[in-house]
């Protein structure tokens, strides 16, 4: 499971994440800096930058895709990482090899769910689509009838 | 990549000799860094015959002072400019500008002139092989217009319709707030860090024919993103005397700090006395087809004491005539926010360091 801490601001929409704190059982570890690896891992396209930055934007006249390149497609880089803090548990697994279990998959699938769940608890407000552009906070913010808007 | 004839004059006049070729057929190499991505990726109609390129020429990469002011030759390097003591102590605002291109490799590379004539940023104009033959390549419609527009113009469209009334300015302003020129122009916004700090700072730009003021050097013609005819050369960028006790800040809102063009810019300059604003400058980037400066505001702050009302008003002031074009409806609210942190002179925003999270 993964445990996120963020700030948005809401004069902007911008999520600024914190702090990510992931906790795993991997059955046994085997290669602990691989398993470090993986963990952080979590960062990448299926995980909390799934929530936040990453998107394939088509052109719906031509359903061409407008931003196949590494610029406008948002990944993240070092500069932008938030803190991240990984707690393993060991419960070696009888009927698998080694008693290890998979620990990619597992490592990003909460990302992107934790990132929504953080941002609609921090604004008081459901969030459900992603990537959580400034243009997707904003528009929660703004949404008529909303009172949070105006706020400063 | 196609294959081209590539050219290093040695001097800005066999430069501009070569640079007057018609068509299209010819362009200019600085540092590269935009240049060579958009040549391998094919995105004109017309592929360049002859690249020419400048770095043979000595004598323009320098800082020096000049006439009170600073001269900053066209091929300086943009990390040079960002870390230079005469810049960072008199031009504050420039220096951070020029920090905020790129990443560290683009900004060793990149240099002021080429920064300040960068084509515009659009994901149909760069689209790869020139998929969308668009409105500013000489095509007829605007894709962005209809379709994804979420880093588009929120301050009209340009007009204009052929490369050579980019000379014109009076025929080829942004036309603000015209329903009909949306229909017609093209929303791609300038983007150029450096473009908007020099229009804020009230630099010139010299080329090898004229000295023009930054005002005016940036057009929002259809195809075009400057007032320089074929075969004109900017040489220099010319600063005037520094504004001690000065707050200048650029702002530049964006998506990912460690590489990315901005959603949002905004460069100013406020001179406070007492508690009240003697002199206001306040452009703003990427909202515009060119670097806007908001005029109203800087009116508006004239005299005025700094309050938290005064810095929310001047916001809402700065967006007052914004004609966002669906998709690029949130970047209304952001630009009147970073003009209400410009007034107030807040600190862009800095990410939070380990111990500031831990104890928090």
């Amino acid at each position: 499971m993964s445990f996120v801490e963020l700030e948005v601001d809401t004069n902007t929409g911008r999520v600024e994440l914190l702090r990510v704190v992931n906790a795993t059982d991997v059955g046994r570890i085997i290669d602990p800096l691989s398993l470090e690896g993986q963990l952080n891992g979590c960062l990448g396209s299926a995980g909390i930058d799934g929530a936040l930055w990453e998107e394939t934007v088509l052109d719906s006249g031509t359903g061409r895709i407008l931003n196949s390149n590494l610029l406008d497609y948002k990944w993240r880089t070092t500069r932008d990482l938030p803190i991240i803090e990984n707690v393993v548990l060991e419960t070696p697994v009888a009927s698998h090899r080694f008693g290890a279990l998979g620990v990619g998959e597992i490592s990003t699938s909460p990302g992107p769910a934790a990132v929504l769940m953080a941002a609609s608890n921090a604004l008081g407000v459901w969030l459900r689509d992603y990537p959580l552009t400034p243009e997707r906070v904003l528009g929660a913010l703004y949404r008529p009838g909303s009172t949070l808007g105006g706020e400063t | 990549m196609r294959s081209f004839r590539y050219v290093a004059p040695t001097s800005v006049a066999e430069a501009a000799e070569w640079l007057a070729m018609p068509g299209g057929k010819v362009v200019a190499l600085a540092g590269g860094t935009d240049l060579l991505g958009i040549l391998k990726d094919r995105v004109h109609a017309v592929y360049p015959e002859v690249v020419v390129g400048l770095k043979a020429i000595t004598g323009l990469d320098y800082i020096r002072k000049e006439s009170g002011g600073l001269a900053i030759g066209t091929l300086t390097r943009l990390s040079t400019v960002a870390a230079h003591p005469l810049i960072r102590e008199g031009y504050p605002l420039l220096a951070q500008a020029a920090q905020a291109v790129g990443s560290p490799q683009l900004r060793a590379m990149g240099t002021v002139g080429g920064n300040l004539c960068q084509e515009p940023r659009c994901w149909y104009y760069r689209s790869p092989g020139n998929h969308f033959f668009c409105r500013r390549k000489g095509g007829g419609v605007c894709f962005a217009l209809g379709g994804d527009n979420r880093f588009g113009s929120i301050f009209g469209a340009t007009i204009g319709r052929l490369q050579e009334e980019a000379g014109h300015k009076a025929e080829a302003v942004v036309q603000e707030g015209d329903e009909g020129h949306f229909v017609q122009g093209c929303v791609a916004v300038s983007t150029s860090d450096l473009a908007t700090a020099v229009v804020a700072l009230g630099a010139w730009i010299k080329t090898n024919v004229r000295l023009i003021p930054a005002d005016d050097f940036f057009v929002g013609a259809a195809m075009g993103s400057t007032v320089l005819r074929p075969g004109e050369v900017v040489e220099e960028l010319r600063l005037p005397p520094p504004l001690p006790d000065s707050v200048q800040t650029y702002q530049k809102f964006r998506i990912r700090d460690a590489i990315d063009f901005a959603i949002v810019s905004a460069a100013s300059l406020l001179r406070v006395e007492g508690d009240r604003v003697v002199e206001a400058g306040l452009v703003l980037g990427s909202v515009a087809p060119l670097p806007r400066r908001a005029k109203e505001v800087e009116a508006f702050l004239k005299n005025q004491p700094v309050t938290a009302e005064l810095a929310q008003e001047a916001g809402a002031l700065a967006v007052r005539d914004a004609k966002p074009r669906g998709g690029s409806n949130y970047k209304v609210q952001i630009a009147a926010e970073l003009v209400r942190r410009a007034v107030l002179g807040c600190v862009p925003h800095k990410r939070k360091r380990w111990e500031e999270v831990r104890g928090g």
